[in-house]
């Protein structure tokens, strides 16, 4: 009997130590967030892209403001002076073969950008998890080698992208290392994995990203920042339909 | 000249074979040219109806602002009201309504993945406005027997080697903007002809899509159907009024016939029906060579009879006349043959068709936009049989005219050791 106390009092009192220790999920997120945010962005990226076997490589410039307004262009010989602009809930694409601009809105932002797993949702915004997602910490864990926290996310709003995700997050560096990505039925649609983490002054940021969809069998999409500024000021005039044909 | 047309019909009815001849390839010129006519409105007709049957219906209803964005097949934008709309539509002359939600989707068998332009259907009436329900191919139109059920075109089923019974992953973002992905049952695959139908097309039932989508009751589009007009341009002609009696009544909404949807297809159809002009004129041509060869023939293996007859004391601009009034006999004659050959292609491809799998392997006949698979159908154009008909005869004169003049201008030395 006494024993048993003894083992009670020692396990209230390592809960007891754990829970002080360990962080709330809106914390975790919080740090995901003032890790991964931006108020702008500046970058040359790198996607490769590998579906059934085949793989398809793309380069590009790109400059974001906030979660409103973002622009790419291109620069891989096949899509050279392709261009993208976002500004707020619609999409300008300007083509330069037919020196023709098209805009398109709704379900476009959703889909696959040039092809990939990626959406021009996921290339081009920064939202913050917190303001989107409810979570719970799920426990704690080793994961590819680094100690994670495993978060569970559920969406507050029916209109965030993914209702569901579970998130592993560097539990040192407060970066995300993989995500789970669920539908709204449950079931798992996409999964990320960050395969590198760069400091960038005083954050760590992932650098580069796979991204495999679940619902096609060989299907990945890998996201790499070659260079990166992060919160560099941005000329707003950039983000206009005339810059886009430029 | 009473005496002329006696002589001219004895001679023509004496020349029985040579008659026959001429007249055959009248027959056939005239014929084909207006069996020709008859397939160029008939594929007109099967390219309207087929967007009609799949796509268009005689009139759509939305509201504006799905207008103004549908490339993107938003769920932002309802009608408030459908069922007022459907019965002002009733009222205004419609057969038939049904209802409809646009959403792009991708379909995946978890090996591979592809786009889709799904709708949100009611299944009992969508048969009563569209042709999904009667170009079921194989298995049942919404059974009912499971919550998720879907109707894939057949290619798109093939595409994905997916047959009837078989479960498959419908994905696609709901109304509020979540992504969704649930498992649906495929209860029926559809052999349309419309190539977007057949190569992209999936259908689920409203009562599915509520839950899968969200919808909360969104109706995107009102379809509504007329009954089968007579011809092309008629059926054209009561879908706008159609239109305009609803756009009077809801000037809210916006209310398109099929010829406001296929505004492209029909500036199209006019460029084509110029150079359809050029391809009957080459066909008459090809006719009027004939007619003018075989009457040709015919005047010249009778120079001898011209020197007999202006050796008897008939004048040169009598035998001018007898030659031809007999070209115009034979060429009346001809042209009334070629009228009802033409009479009976034309019925023929009306009535029954021409398979279009007898011209092209994989029994359709891909051109851009105009869906051709099945039979080709034709259509009645009473114009071209009188064209037609008006032709021949006056080929027929101008043919017998020009060796008439010759042979008229014969000394009759000449003609009588004409060789």
């Amino acid at each position: 009997m006494k024993r048993f106390f003894v083992t009670m009092v020692a396990a209230a009192a390592a809960f007891s130590a754990f829970a002080q220790a360990a962080p709330t999920a809106a914390e975790i997120l919080a740090k995901v967030d003032a890790n991964e945010k931006f108020s702008s962005i500046e970058y040359e990226g790198r996607m490769e892209l590998v579906l059934a076997g085949k793989t398809r490589v793309k380069t590009m410039k790109a400059v974001a403001l906030g979660a409103d307004k973002a622009f790419i262009e291109f620069t891989n010989p096949e899509d050279r002076g392709v261009r993208y602009l976002k500004l707020g809930d619609e999409l300008w694409m300007y083509f330069p073969k037919e020196d023709d601009t098209v805009k398109i809105s709704g379900h476009l932002l959703r889909e696959g950008m040039m092809g990939s797993d990626v959406s021009y949702e996921e290339a081009l915004e920064s939202d913050s998890l917190s303001e989107i997602y409810d979570a719970v910490v799920k426990g704690r864990e080793d994961y590819e080698g680094r100690p994670v926290w495993v978060l569970e996310l559920a969406a507050k709003k029916s209109s965030a992208t993914y209702a569901r995700q579970i998130l592993r997050v560097d539990a040192e560096r407060y970066v995300t290392l993989s995500a789970e990505l669920y539908a709204k039925s449950g079931k798992l649609l996409k999964i990320s994995r960050t395969l590198e983490v760069r400091l960038i002054g005083t954050r760590w940021y992932p650098v580069k990203v796979e991204l495999s969809d679940k619902l096609r069998k060989d299907s990945r999409t890998t996201f790499e920042l070659v260079s990166i500024k992060l919160d560099v000021p941005v000329d707003p005039k950039r983000f206009s339909l005339s810059e886009l044909g430029k | 000249m009473g005496t002329l047309w006696k002589i001219a019909f004895r001679n023509v009815l004496r020349h029985k074979r040579r008659t026959a001849i001429t007249g055959v390839v009248l027959m056939f010129g005239i014929g084909v040219y207006i069996m020709f006519g008859a397939m160029l409105a008939g594929m007109d007709r099967m390219s309207i109806d087929s967007m009609v049957d799949y796509s268009t219906a005689s009139a759509k209803v939305t509201s504006p602002g799905y207008l103004e964005t549908m490339a993107g097949t938003p769920l932002d934008y309802g009608l408030e009201d459908p069922a007022a709309v459907e019965k002002a539509a009733l009222a205004a002359g419609a057969s038939a309504t049904t209802r409809r939600t646009a959403f792009v989707g991708q379909l995946s068998n978890y090996v591979d993945a592809l786009p889709v332009m799904a709708f949100a259907v009611d299944p009992a009436t969508d048969g009563t406005v569209f042709a999904l329900e009667r170009a079921v191919d194989a298995g049942e139109w919404f059974p009912g027997r499971e919550a998720n059920e879907i109707v894939l075109g057949r290619k798109l089923a093939a595409e994905l080697g997916l047959s009837v019974g078989d479960w498959v992953v419908l994905s696609s973002r709901t109304r509020p903007g979540a992504e969704n992905a649930d498992e649906f049952v495929v209860v029926a695959t559809v052999d349309a002809a419309d190539p977007q139908v057949a190569s992209a097309g999936a259908y689920v039932s409203y009562e599915a899509a509520e839950e899968f989508l969200e919808l909360d009751g969104l109706v995107t589009e009102l379809d509504l159907a007329l009954p089968r007009a007579a011809t092309l341009d008629r059926a054209l002609e009561e879908a706008d009024a159609l239109a305009a009696a609803l756009r009077a009544e809801f000037p809210e909404l916006s209310t398109r016939s099929v010829k406001d949807q296929a505004a492209d297809y029909l500036a199209m159809r006019n460029m084509k029906s110029k150079f359809s002009y050029v391809m009957m004129l080459v066909v008459l041509l090809i006719g009027g060579v004939g007619i003018v060869n075989t009457i040709l023939m015919a005047v010249y293996a009778r120079v001898k009879e011209i020197g007999v007859l202006r050796a008897y004391g008939m004048l040169g601009r009598d035998v001018k006349n007898l030659f031809t009034i007999e070209g115009v006999i034979v060429g009346a004659i001809g042209s009334l043959a070629g009228a009802l050959f033409g009479l009976a292609l034309t019925w023929y491809m009306v009535e029954h068709g021409i398979p279009v799998g007898t011209f092209f392997a994989d029994g359709s006949l891909d051109m851009g936009n105009l869906p051709l698979t099945g039979s080709m159908y034709g259509e009645w154009k009473p114009l071209d049989i009188v064209v037609g008909f008006v032709f021949g005869v006056v080929v027929s004169f101008i043919a017998a005219r020009i060796p008439a003049r010759r042979a008229a201008r014969l000394e009759v030395t000449d003609a009588l050791r004409f060789v």
